[in-house]
């Protein structure tokens, strides 16, 4: 190795380490996104509305047994009720400003897939499962913040550990594509294609 | 060790050339001429640009100036850093996206859930029904509407392509002020066009006169016009003209639209002309002549038994071409005595074999391979003046020397047909020797279920409607009139235009008769002919505006240019054939600033004084809780534009129901008001019109709302169940065919030495050209030549050698005055004395994809008394050069001799139900020694039947595949060099005789073997066999080494060689809409292939989780199969015998090349001739 090189230009060198350093750093804590919270555009929480008073995550984001997508709720939504309730809160008012001048938020989206995965929620919420099992306590937040990773192996963990079936529930449980055996989800493929199309 | 076999097989029987006997099957002249190396080299082609210079950055190679390598390392180095260090500092967190729910949600929207509204396709005047499949309020796929009467379902490849121009970038934004072509405009030529990123330059050649591509020209200030001024200069303008204005339009048919033209005419006095490229003029004229009225008939393909053309192609430019095929399709698969299940006979076949089976038998007298040629079992080429002769000594036959049909000796008959002796007409004609006998026998055998099809481009000469007559009278003879040919009770509507019209209105415009003219839906300055002088008749007509959406060859000869809507954005109405009435639907809301023609014209009344257009405001409804709210609302994705996305409440299809009902008679309160009158919508005229015309006239039971919710739900009304029957006959006119005769002894001297007869033809892909801006019809090689990219002058492969012409030549064509320049290609299959070339090409005005690709050879054509004449000039091709090097994908792949398109003759197969499925003789391969494979399917095992005999080679599926699965168009450069990326193809084989050939064609795309030889060589397992035995490619695993491409044996792997889609996508906003959502769009360094749509067996199996039930057979459709016109391909599963599928793998079936052991799941049915003993 030429040595001289590294007498004359180490600054240049050090300058390329470090932010070779600190372009890695960036480059791995971009995939862990666990803690995410970004601040909405208001300060809805679902502790309050989830957590305190019960509401069914689905009588807001309902038709996700139906969509790929769990549907944000249009604010007509919100105003069902707090055309009523509390709606003398400058943030209900705020509310009631934005659909009565159709000036839909802009919530800033928490968990992201790549596009080449094709996450569909209906056939989980079929088979049962709970929306915190992805999706952590969120009726104990007031912002919501990521809790899971959704690197492919969590998802390939949850679908080999759901895919048991007795031999003799197999046929037909195959043949119907049953997506739960008494409760419990099964069927859950591990193709490429499941997700990858 | 199957590259290894390859190569003993090229030098064994299977390289033809080598052992100097020619092949029994080939696909290309090198093949048939065994050039065995020029096909290895096009097997395996590298890039032929070492130094483009010019060449955009984005496809990394740097110019030829210069370091070999683009950059040394030093600056590498330095960029590379830089570039990090920019990504650290500026991205703390991947980019955040927002998520815009709808402010009031609609019911039943949700996103990522499609809806499906029924409507009708308007990429042509055919009126088929179709099914927009939206997502999150932008359509993304259309279907045909299984329901609808025309196209029972399918869709042609012209409309699988629709959204590359609803969403084409190029369309006009907004109403433009065009000064004649002063002002000139920018929308066009942008440096983005395909072309320039492929660096293929494709522009004028040197020294042609025609086909300039206008120059980048700078929008003049304020040539962009408000709509109001707009509207006030046409009025003023139209007032000015007084009774001299006309408005030229296509077609337009429906209740709703013929009444609007009619109303907006009568007010201000214009008069309505319409004229479109392709119409059926000879036609009209014949029956007019020969049954007293000008009709254009209906065609029930569905009862023809034996199909005679003469020149006709209603396969490839059929007036209502689904619905011919569909017929076609049906007549053409093997069927049992009674009933025309093809699965039942199939099955009936496994026991009995295939005797007592029918299929129709086709039969092509033509100057040039047309679509319908290709299909035919049996073809004779004629010159196209030769056509009406031959027809002649066909009625001859018939009805003098066999004294067949109720003309049997009826005098006049008699006499016109004197002088036309079969054996003197085949003699004339070089027709082998009772060639015409043994076809009027066949026909005789057939009567009343055969069809004589004339007519279209290529049979264009001075005496195409004397030719329609002679058809018409073989038609009546035959008693086909009223049992296959309808004129009566529900004749076609789907082609108004005339060139009669058009020309008379050229002599009006020329005589200085029109102060002003209104264009929509036609395009003359393109489509006419050079002498028939638009330009220069143009200029004498005070004031022009177009209506169209985009700036086109007649927009630019225009003082203003409104835009228009996409078929797609505006409501309207079909009737393509009378008493069928189809509704069009928007599903979009308009993406640029246009209007709909309808509305412009109910505009511009109203802005002339016109009181028709108001209607009485509607009784408010009762209140609702929360009003609708339209708009607001982005998919959630938050890379989409948000333009347009959701129609509104207005315009929302379904919307149709709740939109309280125009026109309802005002509350009967006491006090006499006047009512509060309002302006009507085109939406609220058509609701009246179908109110009165349609509601009110078939006298219906239940309330109007009812019926109008339910005709936009199935899409169409088709009240009269008779209407599926044809009328009754009508009765022939002698006088017509002794017109006919007289005619016909005028024929013209056969063409001099050296010289050819031109036939233009119609581009089944193209059509009239006005969509070519449509990368998806461009790339489509054209289903005869199997070149795409390109038209051409196709002439014989003899007639080339004696004028000394070679494949890629260049040659300049001149009839009269007009004169172009286009590329020779060798096409086994044309008359020797006929130069053919595709009209609908060329387009000089279109957008930045189809401008200048092909020449135009519109202006070829000539007007002459008042007739075009697309036929029969004689020509004389002039090498103006050579080298030309057409984009052929068929080529790109040798055969090595293999026997991968199987066929035999009906009467073969009646004897010997495995007749011609000859299995290749085992080989030894790598699989298991020839035994099974270990994967296993417990669930389902889906594979393909794909019957040869039903595939037409239309295209359709091929768009469909691009349109669902994302599959890009790469331009031509990249096709030249085998880089083509459709995941389904059709090859077409030729057999038989080398100048007139017999062909198969054969959809080829991933078979999903079991044993597959690409799975084997992948290094990261990014493609392997699933549960359910599809072959599935993981894209994102994909590190682009492309062994498997190299290993399939199929050759239907495809690899970006180039980010394909981005540069084809990101274009221009709001191209990249028209993606599936659903389908991972493929980046630079991945394969790709066919899989089945597998979102749609995903959507499948969710659907039958959801509800507890198999998946039913038919419950997945492909979209290949889905649009297939002649359902030629089957899909389902293996595991199920009784699945259609499965039932349809008679004794026919054969896997293509077996013998490797790679157990495909697509079966092909073998291809089968209905040619007569004496020709088999």
């Amino acid at each position: 190795m030429n040595l001289r090189i590294v007498r004359e230009q180490w600054r240049i060198l050090l300058i390329v380490v470090i932010l070779l350093v600190l372009a890695g750093w960036k480059f791995l804590s971009a995939f862990t996104n666990i803690g995410y919270s970004p601040e909405q555009p208001i300060p809805f929480s679902h502790r309050l509305h989830a957590g305190i008073n019960h509401i069914p995550c689905q009588y807001c984001h309902a038709g996700v047994e139906r969509a790929s997508q769990s549907p944000i709720p249009g604010l007509n939504v919100c105003m069902g009720c707090h055309s009523v309730v509390d709606n003398q809160r400058p943030v209900i008012q705020e509310i009631a400003k934005a659909y009565n001048s159709n000036q839909p938020f802009h919530w800033v989206r928490v968990y992201h897939l790549p596009e080449f995965v094709k996450f569909r929620h209906s056939p989980h919420i079929d088979a049962g499962i709970a929306c915190q099992t992805c999706h952590g306590p969120v009726e104990s937040m007031d912002q919501i913040v990521e809790t899971h990773q959704f690197a492919m192996g969590e998802c390939i963990d949850c679908h080999r550990q759901q895919n048991f079936l007795p031999p003799a529930a197999e046929r037909i449980h195959r043949d119907y594509q049953l997506s739960t055996f008494h409760g419990h989800p099964v069927n859950a493929p591990t193709d490429c294609n499941t997700c990858h199309s | 060790m199957s590259q290894l076999k390859t190569g003993t097989k090229d030098q064994g029987a299977g390289a033809p050339g080598a052992a100097g006997a020619a092949p029994a099957v080939w696909t290309t002249l090198a093949e048939y001429e065994g050039r065995v190396e020029e096909l290895r080299g096009r097997e395996f082609k590298s890039d032929p640009r070492p130094a483009a210079p010019g060449l955009p950055p984005i496809l990394g190679q740097a110019p030829a100036a210069a370091a070999p390598g683009g950059m040394d390392r030093r600056n590498f180095m330095k960029w590379s850093t830089a570039a990090l260090a920019l990504a650290t500092a500026a991205c703390s967190r991947k980019p955040v996206h927002y998520l815009v729910p709808y402010t009031n949600q609609p019911e039943n929207l949700l996103p990522g859930v499609s809806e499906y509204y029924a409507s009708t396709c308007r990429e042509c005047a055919a009126g088929c029904g179709i099914l927009v499949k939206t997502r999150d309020g932008r359509p993304i796929k259309v279907e045909g509407n299984p329901l609808h009467p025309l196209n029972r379902g399918t869709v042609c490849a012209r409309g699988q392509g629709v959204f590359l121009n609803l969403y084409d970038p190029d369309r006009l934004p907004g109403p433009v002020r065009v000064q004649r072509g002063r002002a000139g405009s920018p929308i066009f030529n942008r440096k983005n066009s395909i072309h320039d990123l492929y660096d293929v330059q494709l522009g004028p050649l040197p020294g042609v006169p025609n086909t300039p591509p206008p120059g980048p020209v700078e929008l003049a200030a304020g040539a962009r016009l408000d709509w109001n001024e707009a509207d006030q200069e046409i009025v003023a303008a139209l007032r000015r003209a007084g009774k001299s204005g006309v408005l030229l339009t296509g077609t337009v048919h429906g209740p709703a639209r013929t009444q609007l033209i009619a109303d907006f005419c009568a007010f201000y006095g214009l008069r309505h002309v319409v004229y479109d490229a392709f119409n059926p003029d000879a036609l009209t004229a014949g029956q007019a002549a020969s049954y007293g009225k000008a009709e254009v008939p209906r065609y029930f393909f569905d009862r023809v038994e034996m199909l005679v053309t003469f020149g006709g192609d209603p396969l490839g430019a059929g007036i209502s071409r689904q619905e011919y095929a569909r017929g076609f399709g049906q007549q053409r698969k093997l069927r049992p005595a009674q009933g025309n299940d093809f699965i039942a006979a199939s099955e009936a076949a496994r026991q009995h074999g295939y005797a007592g089976q029918r299929m129709s038998r086709v039969v092509a007298f033509e100057p040039a391979m047309s679509q319908t040629g290709l299909n035919a079992d049996t073809r004779y080429l004629l010159r196209p003046e030769q056509l009406l002769e031959a027809a002649l000594g066909l009625a001859h036959q018939l009805v003098v020397i066999d004294k067949r049909s109720a003309y049997a000796g009826n005098g006049a008959v008699t006499a016109a047909l004197a002088g036309f002796a079969p054996a003197a007409v085949e003699t004339r004609l070089q027709l082998p020797a009772g060639t015409l006998a043994g076809l009027a026998a066949e026909l005789w055998a057939h009567r009343g279920e055969s069809l004589i099809f004339a007519g279209g481009p290529a049979a264009a000469t001075a005496t195409a409607a004397e030719l329609e007559m002679v058809a018409s009278f073989l038609n009546s003879a035959l008693e086909n009139e009223g049992a296959t040919v309808d004129g009566t009770r529900s004749p076609s509507q789907q082609a108004q235009g005339s060139h009669q019209a058009m020309f008379a209105l050229l002599d009006d415009m020329r005589a200085g008769r029109v102060g002003a003219l209104l264009i929509h839906g036609t395009n003359p300055a393109y489509t006419l002919p050079a002498n028939a002088g638009f330009e220069a008749a143009l200029a004498k007509v005070p004031f022009v505006a177009t209506f169209a959406e985009r700036l086109d060859e007649t927009g630019r000869l225009s003082d203003l240019v409104l835009t228009s809507l996409h078929g797609m954005e505006s409501w309207g109405d079909a009737e393509p054939q009378q008493g069928l009435y189809s509704l069009i639907q928007p599903t979009i809301l308009p993406l640029f600033d246009g209007r709909s023609f309808e509305d412009s014209l109910i505009a511009l009344a109203r802005a002339g004084g016109s009181k028709q257009f108001e209607m009485v405001v509607p009784t408010p409804p009762p209140p609702e809780p929360a009003p609708v709210v339209p708009g607001g609302a982005t998919p959630p994705s938050g890379t989409t534009p948000a333009a347009g996305t959701t129609p509104p409440a207005g315009t929302t299809p379904a919307a149709g129901a709740a939109a309280p009902a125009p026109g309802a008679k005002p509350a009967a309160a006491p006090p006499p008001a006047p009512p509060k009158m309002q302006p009507m919508t085109f939406h609220d005229y058509l609701q009246a019109v179908w109110k009165k015309e349609i509601y009110g006239r078939y006298s219906l039971a239940g309330s109007w709302e009812d019926f109008w919710t339910g005709a936009l739900r199935q899409g169409f009304f088709d009240p009269d169940p008779n209407r599926l029957q044809p009328g009754s006959a009508r009765t022939y006119n002698p006088a017509a065919l002794a017109a006919a005769a007289q005619a016909a002894r005028r024929a013209p001297a056969p063409p001099a030495d050296g010289e050819l007869a031109l036939a233009l033809a119609a581009s089944p892909m193209t059509g009239d050209g006005w969509c070519n801006n449509n990368g998806f019809l461009l790339e489509t090689p054209d289903p005869v030549a199997k070149v795409c990219w390109d038209n051409f002058v196709s002439i014989s492969p003899g007639t080339a050698k004696k004028l000394g012409l070679a494949h890629g030549d260049l040659v300049e064509i001149a009839v009269g005055e007009a004169r172009l320049r286009a590329p020779i290609h060798l096409q086994p299959g044309v008359h020797p004395q006929v130069a053919a070339l595709a009209l609908g090409w060329g387009r000089t005005s279109v957008g930045a994809i189809g401008n200048g690709v092909g020449v135009n050879a519109f202006p070829l054509a000539q007007a002459r008394a008042g007739q075009w004449i697309g036929a029969g000039a004689r020509v004389r091709l002039v090498k103006a050069g050579s080298g030309y090097n057409l984009a052929e994908p068929q080529g790109n792949n040798y055969l090595h001799g293999r026997a991968i398109a199987l066929q035999t003759t009906f009467a073969a197969l009646a004897a010997n139900p495995t007749a011609g499925n000859v299995p290749p003789p085992p080989d030894e391969n790598i699989w298991h020694n020839g035994g099974p494979s270990d994967h296993s399917y417990p669930g389902h095992h889906w594979g393909m039947t794909i019957d040869l005999n039903a595939c037409i080679g239309c295209n359709a599926c091929i768009v469909a595949c691009h349109a669902e699965n994302n599959v890009p168009v790469v331009g031509r450069e990249q096709v030249q060099v085998g880089r083509e990326m459709s995941w389904i193809r059709i090859d077409r084989y030729y057999t038989g005789e080398f100048e007139n050939p017999d062909v198969i064609n054969e959809p080829m795309l991933c078979q999903q073997c079991a044993n597959a030889s690409c799975e084997s060589v992948c290094p990261v397992i990014a493609t392997i066999t699933d549960a359910e035995g599809i072959n599935v490619q993981v894209y994102n695993r994909c590190v682009g080494t492309r062994f498997c491409s190299n290993n399939c044996p199929y050759k239907v792997r495809r690899f970006n060689f180039y980010d394909y889609a981005g540069i084809q996508y990101q274009r221009g906003a709001p191209l990249e809409l028209a993606l599936n959502p659903d389908v991972t769009v493929r980046s630079r360094g991945v394969m790709e292939k066919c899989n089945f749509c597998l979102q749609r067996i995903n959507d499948a199996h969710l659907k039958a989780q959801k509800l507890g039930v198999p998946i039913p057979d038919g419950g997945i459709q492909t979209a290949c199969q889905q649009t297939c016109p002649t359902e030629a391909i089957y899909f389902g599963d293996m595991n199920d015998p009784k699945s259609r599928m499965m039932r349809a793998r008679a004794p026919r079936g054969f896997e293509v090349l077996a013998d490797m052991n790679n157990q495909p799941t697509i079966t092909y049915l073998l291809k089968v001739r209905n040619v007569p003993e004496r020709q088999a």
